[in-house]
């Protein structure tokens, strides 16, 4: 594996994957449906091009769920670990979990988007730029 | 229907699998062990403390599913529950459990606590710094503090 490949796996193992860098992005995103998929606060994702996902075993494990009219999260059926984020408004890209990586990406998380959608119980005290509004993706704070 | 004024309601993403809490106790704690950011897909679980008697599954049952890793240490061996539809974790209390944690990002009602604490703090992922002013706990200030020790 070359230092540019960055291998992931679910919590079971089942699934695993390797992705190649660089990644296109990474976000914490506080949307409802991420709070609801992860029973988290919110998810930090990552983006990047399909073409540098691999998944390497386990992919028959992985369950797809239409989580909305354009966007579907596929995760183990295994043991639930939520793995993908596809939506056909960004065709080209596919988004996944920071936290299913196990090694550093080429990024720090950029930024906050869905702010406004956040819990009522979510603290954030960083600086980095928070995007929310009626798209979630409007600039609240830079 | 009504609901008292005071229920917490929660529902995985699909909605198939819903649930009430008649009012949380905590603790609340972030943990950020490298199996709870795995199973959740995100830096920490917010897991939220509930008393068996206050909680009631409403609908979905049958869509709960079950996995257990293999044990590390000593028992009880690391459990996740999620809906077999679309992967979300669910709560699912042991049969003779008097309190347990619930995923809070399941809620749809302010559970009215803040979280307590970050635990298993020395695990957390290198991409997450901690920025708000919760006490930090590592795993063994953590188990000195629920063995009633000073952490």
């Amino acid at each position: 594996m070359s230092e540019s490949q960055i291998e992931g796996a679910c919590l079971c193992g089942a699934v695993a994957f390797h992705i190649e860098l660089p990644t296109t992005a990474c976000v914490h995103c506080h949307c409802t449906m991420c709070q609801r998929n992860h029973g988290a606060g919110y998810v930090t994702w990552i983006a990047l091009p399909r073409g540098q996902l691999a998944i390497d075993a386990g992919e028959r494990e992985l369950v797809r769920y239409q989580s909305s009219s354009h966007g579907s999260r596929s995760f183990c059926g295994r043991c639930g670990t939520s793995l993908l984020c596809e939506s056909t408004q960004r065709p080209e890209e596919v988004d996944i979990p920071l936290a299913n990586l196990k090694g550093e990406i080429d990024r720090k998380p950029q930024l906050h988007i869905f702010f406004d959608d956040r819990s009522e119980w979510t603290r954030i005290d960083d600086e980095l730029p928070r995007l929310g509004g009626a798209t979630g993706l409007e600039t609240i704070r830079t | 229907m009504t609901r008292p004024a005071a229920t917490i309601r929660g529902a995985c993403l699909c909605g198939g699998v819903r649930f009430e809490v008649a009012r949380a106790v905590g603790p609340f704690e972030l943990c950020h062990c490298s199996r709870c950011r795995k199973a959740s897909g995100s830096a920490f679980v917010a897991g939220l403390g509930v008393r068996a008697d206050d909680y009631r599954l409403l609908a979905g049952a049958e869509l709960i599913r079950r996995f257990e890793l293999p044990r590390v240490e000593r028992p009880p061996p690391y459990r996740t529950s999620f809906c077999s539809r679309c992967g979300s974790p669910v709560p699912d209390p042991e049969a003779d459990a008097e309190w347990f944690e619930l995923p809070a990002g399941l809620l749809e009602d302010d559970p009215g606590l803040e979280p307590d604490r970050h635990i298993f703090v020395e695990l957390r992922a290198p991409w997450f710094g901690i920025t708000d002013d919760l006490p930090q706990l590592t795993k063994q200030q953590l188990i000195a503090l629920r063995s009633g020790r000073e952490s």
